[in-house]
């Protein structure tokens, strides 16, 4: 009894463990989304057009970090796609 | 009843190039680049690429859990797959917009479609028109009128009148060929087509980068270089970042860029077997749309329209004024403009063809299930409403008001929609959980644990506000421009056009059509013994044929 009162106790603690780190989550991340828009107004405030210049260093970095990205994740996925040879189901569709 | 072949992919690669193809199309080469340069250039890249491994992502591996979790029961279309996942007869009808969308845009995107095919041949054949020696204004009124006049944008039923009847042709051929895909099937037609059209289109970008990346600096105007092009794309503005219209762009974008909330993922997965990679094959079609979307789209169209028109000539064009209004002077500047603009249309009539095949595919599927009929009575009965359809956008095309409105309403608010109920529909009614664990059947990766609560939360949340943010932005408008006489727009002109009010009345006989072939599938489901309303586990009830049969 005892046992059974622990245990489900512990579960009580760990689920409402569990909530509180989802909020956590949450509040981390509604503040940085917040963190994150207040620093770019206040950017804006000073921020002039990028158009028309030369592309500066900023520009060379997110071009570079876009690309490398979207490259790397195609030839990795078409590796492992390629790598690994199509599982067959040797039943029909609908049977295990 | 008619005994169908059953359909399915020959290999692994050909779904992935399938889906892919379905979601590479004209938006990534011509949309993207524009969105980015508008909001912010390289800083919209920080929203762009949250939204896609937080919203484009996560929604896509639903879809395809969806969709092969209907197919194990036997089912192929988005009602009859949304009714089982949503446990019930209201997902199912919802489910209508997953066949309604991808029919409706088809009426218009294959019209679109045939342009490419039309620029392609005049280009192969000598240009079409804009004089390299003429001042940059005159020249970019040539390729306007150009476009204008091919694609009958001057006053309603012109592209049946006199001397203006060229794109009908394409029209024809590029129609032709799509029924001739869809009914060869999914193995033959569809997967075959773009299994070679997939690398096709990847060379042919690869080579017109290469050419825009080594083009010489503008003679008039020396500031106007490929440096100065990739900074007009790429420079980031930060200050955008504090506009909330930035974020929702970036969101939208990878939505319509990657067909979720379509009805076509959910469609080609459900012929995907049991133990078939869904996650691995969900995160390779999106890394292969966004290697054409950011790696070329990115690249080539925005810096070579400034190195040749500067920003005046990109601003406000929007996506095909981009394309059709705008490549067309910087073609003719460029030298061997003739052949790169070939190679650019070609490019994009083949992104535009895998994306219209993906189109008819669901409707087939439905169909053939509703009817129980055969894939060539199915084509047959597809190809009379698509030409219908499309023949409908083809006279209505003054000033693009009669296909803009279904555009406006089906192809970009119904997305959303769609999008919104199917995750409703895996998270809160199939349950975040056994939609992971089914998810992770057969899969060589797993999905992140965190991505269920963005999927029961974040994923729902954010739709529900686009679609109220949308509903209350645009829909009083295009209901006054449609249905109110004497409505005037945002610039205080008239813009009431009863054209967009047939367009309406045109998607609602197809959706009253549709719901009325869901009723009839139903009551033939359901003698099958078909689980319709997915209350029974796959694995132990389910006839090995499917509905279609």
């Amino acid at each position: 009894m005892r046992r059974h009162e622990t245990a489900t106790g512990l579960r009580a603690a760990i689920g409402a463990t569990r909530r509180g780190a989802r909020r956590v989550v949450a509040a981390v991340i509604a503040t940085a989304l917040f963190a994150t828009t207040a620093v770019a107004q206040e950017q804006a405030s000073a921020a002039v057009p990028a158009k028309a210049q030369e592309l500066s260093g900023a520009g060379i970095a997110f071009m570079t970090l876009s690309l490398l990205f979207v490259w790397g994740l195609a030839l990795w996925c078409f590796k492992r796609v390629l790598s690994t040879p199509s599982v067959t189901d040797p039943g029909p569709a609908g049977r295990p | 009843m008619a005994q169908a072949a059953k359909d399915g992919w020959g290999s692994r690669l050909g779904v992935i190039l399938a889906v892919a193809g379905s979601a590479v199309g004209l938006g990534n080469f011509l949309r993207f680049p524009g969105q980015a340069a508008a909001n912010g250039g390289g800083a919209f890249m920080i929203p762009y690429f949250c939204a896609l491994l937080l919203l484009g992502i996560p929604i896509g591996w639903a879809e395809w859990t969806m969709g092969r979790y209907g197919g194990r029961k036997g089912f192929h279309s988005a009602p009859a797959i949304m009714g089982v996942v949503g446990k019930g007869s209201f997902f199912r009808y919802v489910g209508v917009i997953g066949v309604l969308i991808p029919l409706c845009v088809y009426f218009y995107y294959v019209f679109i479609e045939s342009w490419c095919l039309g620029y392609f041949f005049k280009y192969l054949t000598g240009g079409i028109g804009v004089d390299p020696n003429a001042p940059m204004n005159t020249q970019a009124t040539q390729a306007s009128s150009f476009w204008q006049s091919f694609t009958g944008q001057g006053k309603d039923g012109e592209l049946f009148s006199a001397g203006h009847g060229g794109v009908l042709v394409f029209w024809l051929l590029t129609m032709a060929l799509n029924i001739w895909f869809v009914f060869r099937g999914l193995s033959k037609g569809i997967e075959t087509f773009c299994k070679w059209a997939m690398p096709a289109m990847a060379v042919i970008a690869l080579g017109v980068l290469i050419r825009v990346l080594t083009l010489p600096a503008n003679e008039l105007h020396p500031d106007q270089n490929v440096g100065t092009g990739l900074a007009y794309m790429w420079n980031p503005d930060f200050s955008k970042l504090g506009d909330s219209k930035t974020w929702l762009a970036a969101a939208g974008q990878i939505f319509f860029s990657l067909s979720v909330g379509f009805g076509v993922i959910i469609n080609y997965a459900s012929y995907m077997k049991r133990r078939d990679d869904v996650v691995q094959s969900g995160l390779t079609a999106s890394a292969t749309n966004e290697l054409f979307e950011v790696g070329f789209g990115g690249m080539i169209t925005i810096p070579a329209a400034f190195i040749f028109m500067g920003a005046t000539g990109i601003i406000g064009q929007g996506t095909f004024g981009l394309g059709f209004n705008t490549l067309p002077v910087v073609f003719a500047q460029m030298p061997g403009g003739n052949l790169i603009g070939a190679l650019w249309f070609f490019m994009l009539f083949l992104a535009a063809i895998t994306s219209s095949l993906s189109m008819l595919q669901p409707t087939m599927a439905f169909i053939q299930e509703a009817l129980g009929c055969s894939r060539q009575r199915a084509t047959a009965i597809v190809a009379s409403v698509a030409v219908a359809g499309s023949g409908y956008c083809l006279w209505f095309t003054g000033g693009t008001v009669g296909w803009g409105t279904i555009d406006d309403w089906v192809g970009t608010f119904l997305i959303v929609v769609l999008a919104f109920f199917q995750v409703v529909a895996f998270g809160w009614c199939f349950g975040v959980k056994r939609g992971l664990d089914e998810a992770h059947e057969g899969a060589q990766m797993r999905i992140p644990a965190f991505m269920g609560f963005v999927l029961k939360f974040v994923a729902p949340a954010y739709l529900l506000t686009s679609i109220v943010l949308f509903a209350k932005d645009n829909l009083g408008a295009w209901w006054g421009k449609a249905f109110v006489p004497g409505h005037r727009g945002a610039d205080g002109q008239v813009d009431y056009n009863p054209v967009g009010g047939y367009s309406l009345i045109l998607v609602a006989v197809v959706t009253v059509g549709l719901i009325l072939l869901t009723r009839i599938g139903v009551k033939r489901w359901k003698a099958a013994g078909l689980d319709v309303d997915g209350e029974r586990p796959p694995d132990e009830t389910e006839p090995a044929t499917g509905a279609g049969r």
